[in-house]
This record gives structure tokens, C-alpha cells and sequence, in this order.
């Protein structure tokens, strides 16, 4: 017989019995999460900005103390 | 030829050393005397009275070898080609302790580490690993590997941080900063090798454009394209940049274990040196004061750093703000670190800065789907192995099986990010009341994809097969912080 030792997925089958389980699926949600998405993209996109200008000056600065 | 040895308390120091260097490296008794006092005595001067030295003759460094093969032997003067190596025990040892079965782990539990005098004088201190557990004051938490060495004939092993002094004519400080990374990965992971001095000359060959020995110090930018070619995803960070980010990404990284190579400079100087470690921080001393709603950042918390730093002896203390506050001299005492350079792993995609920012967004959202209303949150973030993460989880017996499954039981990449949940009074007893773990793999932080679970008020909130945002109630009590990506020495 096989014995299975995880339990994670029983432990969601029963907490999907007792309706444990619910989903962030709401209009609410998804507004949530095109919002989050907004505020990544211009974080990434100012993040990338920083990325080249440190590497740009990064490249006069001789270490030789 | 003969190996000699010698053995002496530390507190014999002097006399044994300034000795050795005078009949071995043919230096005359005064400059010795000069030599030791300047570039020697403070070693010494930071390791616990009860420390006994074990010293060998005519030994062979691999480190100083390399660049003496491809540097010194072509000089004029005569360079010698042995070193001198001081073996560190702690506590009274003696010759009978040795190539004796029954004394091997009694001088095992008493090894602390070991420095290589170079003939490169005065800049004599080569390689050297000594465990913190050697010097007299600690209170640090620090990187550290373990190193395989041997003594008097017999193989032993010693935890600490890899350090050198510069000989400034092969190695300057931002070569030997890289030597030290290098040095500290390749013997602590199998996907790195430690490197020598000219195999760093070597990689920096084909992005030179003037001769590269005598060395006349990197560009940080050299420094970075090195470590790429040694296997790392590397990244650089700027002050002007990240400005108010600056320390507290920094901070971030050491927290993760990752060692850093600063770039400390002022008018006159610039200077690389590594960030290992910081000082012990006791939580119920430190002020968090922040306003009610708000999210604290645990790596805001001011505190000592601990350096690696070529011109001073291992595991120097310093705050950030103030890198050079263990130099006497005048010319460093207004040096800022206004660089770093970040050895990470190739495929940790998602750096501290898109990571602080994704966490601290994400954790905003989820207190207001959960309907918590103006919580205090500290939360503290930092990179881990999943190895190591699971392995801490699996054995923290603070931490109810509840939660325990689901983190343990959840795929994860390599390398994850984990932001720690906590408040202010809990975090005074190193406890988080709930955890967001995310994919360091995922570049893409659109549509909460890099989310693998965050637990947080009796509820464990994932990702559904199809990307859907999922709450599951499963109650769990507080739990002990990770503590596992630096090693504490009290």
C-alpha cells in the first residue's frame, strides 16, 4: 500500500468541505489588482532608470585605497 | 629544507614573530620591530589573551604563490617564496597534543582560524580565516564558511570570513575584496570556485586597456563585470539613486547572508571593502517609533555593520553612515559608502529594490482584504534558500504543524523572498505573527504572480491553479523569527 505523508492537499480538500476556501474575486479585487499592477510598472520602470544610471557612474569611480 | 614550528601564547607574540620575520624573510630587527607594531600588533592586539600560536616555517600560500609566479619572481630583488603560517588555538596546547589520536578533537574544539605572514613587507598579513570565536569582543552576527586547513601535519577545520591585506602591487583593495567573495562562496557553495590574483587579472583582461600589474586598483564597474564572469548575476547600487533606500537595501542583503562589496569614498579616496555581517541587535533597546497604519522596515534599524576591509584586521565594527570610523586617520573620517555591489545568484531575477517594493504594496492590499484596520506592522525582509528556509521551518517548534504544511508543502524556486510579519512588542521577542514568501524567480510582478503564500490572521492566502487570489482559514500561533542566514557570535 502506498502511504503518503503529505498532507496539504487533504488539509484543502477538507477545508473545501467546511467552505473554508474563498476567493479575492470580486470587482473590488480585480480593481485592487489593476491597481497594484499600475503602481508596478512605473515602480519597475523608474527601478530600471536607477539600474543604468548607478552602473553608468558606477564605471568613473576608481577603488584602489 | 625543514618546516619549523614553534608553539606560544600569544601573549609571546612579539618576540616569536619579529624573530621569525628577521631569520626568514631577512628583514632587519629594526624594521621588524616597525613592521610588527604597524601592521601585525593589531591583529594580535584584538584576539583573547588565552589564545596559544602555533607557528610553521617555510609554508606554502597558494594565495601569495600566484603572485609570486606571476609577479615578484620577475623582480629584481629577491623575493622569497615561503610564508609564515600562525595557527590560532584557544587555550593551552602542546607539542604532545599533536600526531596523538587521542588529542585530535581536544585541538579540534580549540582551533580558531590562522593568518599567513607574506614576504611582501610591510604589507605582510596575507590569507588569513579566524573564527569570531577567537577575538575578545563579538556581540556580531556575520557570514561565515567553513574552511579546511592543516596544522603541524594534521588536517582541521575552521568557520569564519576570508580576509588578506593588500600588498598594493598585485592585490589593492578591490582586488582583494574579490579574492575574499570569491574565497567565501567557492567554499561555501558548489556553483562557485575560489579564485586567485592572477586568475582575476586574467578575467579582467579582454575589458582592459593598459598593462594590469603593478595594480593601480578597479572601477567599480570592473569589479562587477568580474564577479559576472565568476558566475554571479551581479548588481550595482548607487546612493545618489536609491538615496534614502540606500542603507536599508544594503541592509536587506546582509540580512539574506549575502556578503556586499562597498565602495567607500570622499574627495581623495575610494576604497572597496565588504559588508559581512552587523552587530547584534537587541530589539527592546531600539526605538520603533512609527506612526499607527504604518509598515516599518526592520532594515531601517540603525545599528553597527561588520566590515572586511584590507587595511584593518577582520570584523570591524562601523555604522554605515560612518564606514571609516575605525581608521585613525584623518583623510578617511568623512568617507561615505556610496556604492555596492551585490554578488547574487543568477537567477534570483527579483532584486531588493522591485522586492521591497512588491512586498510592501502586497501587504497593504492584503490587510485591506482581510479587513485589518490599521495595524502597526514591522516587517522584515530578506532572501533565503528554500533549502535552508524549509529545513529551519521544519524544525522550528514554535511554529504549528497548521502552517508548517502549507509552507513546507508549496513548490518553491531556488532562492525565495521571505517578508517576516511582526509588531513592534513581538518583535522584541524575535516572534512575527505572519509571513508573505515570494518567487525571487519572478520578474514579473504584474497580477500578483510572484506570490507563492503569505499567512497572516488565522487565514493563508495563495494562488489558485489558475491565478486567482485564494483565502484559506487556517489558524496558527506566533512564531520564531528566521534566523538562519548569518551566524550569531555572542
Amino acid at each position: 500500500m502506498i502511504n503518503k505523508i503529505s498532507q496539504k492537499e487533504a488539509i484543502e480538500e477538507e477545508l473545501a468541505k467546511e467552505e473554508k476556501i474563498s476567493y479575492f474575486d470580486g470587482q473590488e479585487y480585480f480593481d485592487a489588482m489593476l491597481e497594484m499592477n499600475k503602481y508596478m510598472e512605473e515602480a519597475r520602470y523608474n527601478h530600471l532608470i536607477k539600474e543604468r544610471n548607478s552602473e553608468i557612474s558606477a564605471a568613473k569611480v576608481v577603488l584602489m585605497a | 629544507m625543514n618546516i619549523a614550528t614553534y608553539i606560544d601564547p600569544i601573549t609571546n607574540g612579539e618576540i616569536l614573530i619579529t624573530k621569525l620575520l628577521q631569520d626568514k624573510f631577512a628583514i632587519s630587527s629594526e624594521n621588524t620591530k616597525y613592521i610588527y607594531e604597524k601592521y601585525v600588533k593589531n591583529h594580535f592586539d584584538r584576539l583573547k589573551d588565552s589564545i596559544y600560536l602555533l607557528v610553521e616555517t617555510n609554508y606554502v600560500d597558494k594565495v601569495y604563490r600566484d603572485s609570486y609566479y606571476c609577479y615578484y619572481s620577475s623582480k629584481l630583488s629577491d623575493y622569497k617564496r615561503y610564508c609564515i603560517k600562525i595557527s590560532l588555538f584557544e587555550g593551552s596546547i602542546s607539542k604532545s597534543d599533536f600526531w596523538n589520536t587521542d588529542q585530535y578533537s581536544f585541538l579540534q574544539e580549540k582551533y580558531r582560524g590562522f593568518i599567513v605572514l607574506r614576504p611582501t613587507w610591510p604589507q605582510i598579513i596575507g590569507r588569513n580565516i579566524i573564527s569570531p570565536a577567537a577575538l575578545k569582543a563579538t556581540n556580531f552576527l556575520t557570514c561565515t564558511a567553513t574552511y579546511h586547513t592543516t596544522v603541524n601535519g594534521q588536517k582541521f577545520t575552521v568557520e569564519g570570513f576570508p580576509h588578506s591585506s593588500q600588498d598594493a602591487e598585485t592585490i589593492t583593495c578591490a582586488e582583494t575584496t574579490l579574492w575574499a567573495i570569491m574565497e567565501y562562496f567557492g567554499n561555501k557553495y558548489p556553483d562557485y570556485k575560489p579564485t586567485l590574483p592572477s586568475k582575476i587579472v586574467h578575467a579582467l583582461k579582454k575589458i582592459s586597456y593598459e598593462r594590469q600589474l603593478p595594480s593601480k586598483g578597479l572601477l567599480i564597474n570592473q569589479l562587477s563585470f568580474a564577479l559576472k564572469e565568476f558566475g554571479f548575476g551581479t548588481r550595482i547600487y548607487s546612493r545618489n539613486e536609491y538615496s534614502n533606500e540606500f542603507d536599508n537595501l544594503l541592509s536587506c542583503y546582509i540580512e539574506s547572508g549575502i556578503p556586499v562589496i562597498a565602495a567607500m569614498e570622499n574627495k581623495t579616496i575610494g576604497h572597496a571593502l565588504l559588508v559581512i555581517g552587523h552587530e547584534k541587535i537587541d530589539a527592546t533597546k531600539v526605538d520603533l517609533d512609527f506612526a499607527s497604519g504604518d509598515i516599518y522596515d526592520y532594515n531601517a534599524i540603525k545599528k553597527n555593520f561588520i566590515f572586511g576591509d584590507d587595511n584593518h584586521p577582520i570584523y570591524q565594527k562601523a555604522p554605515i553612515e560612518t564606514p571609516a570610523l575605525y581608521y585613525n586617520d584623518g583623510r578617511w573620517k568623512d568617507c561615505k559608502i556610496n556604492y555596492f555591489i551585490v554578488p547574487l545568484y543568477t537567477k534570483i531575477y527579483l532584486d531588493a529594490f522591485e522586492a521591497k517594493t512588491w512586498a510592501f504594496r502586497f501587504l497593504q492590499y492584503l490587510l485591506k482584504f482581510l479587513h485589518c484596520d490599521n495595524p502597526s506592522i514591522v516587517l522584515r525582509l530578506f532572501l533565503a534558500s528554500s533549502r535552508t528556509f524549509k529545513d529551519t521551518i521544519a524544525l522550528n517548534a514554535t511554529m504549528q504543524d497548521s502552517l508548517k504544511i502549507f509552507l513546507m508543502e508549496s513548490v518553491t524556486p531556488k532562492f525565495i523572498w521571505i517578508a517576516e510579519i511582526s509588531t513592534k512588542d513581538l518583535i522584541k521577542q524575535n516572534m512575527a505573527n505572519g509571513i508573505v514568501v515570494f518567487d525571487a524567480t519572478e520578474k514579473n510582478t504584474f497580477f500578483w504572480k510572484p506570490l507563492i503564500l503569505a499567512a497572516f490572521k488565522d487565514n493563508v492566502v495563495d494562488l489558485d491553479k489558475t491565478g486567482k487570489l485564494t483565502k484559506k482559514i487556517v489558524p496558527f500561533l506566533n512564531f520564531k523569527i528566521f534566523e538562519h542566514n548569518l551566524k550569531m557570535y555572542d
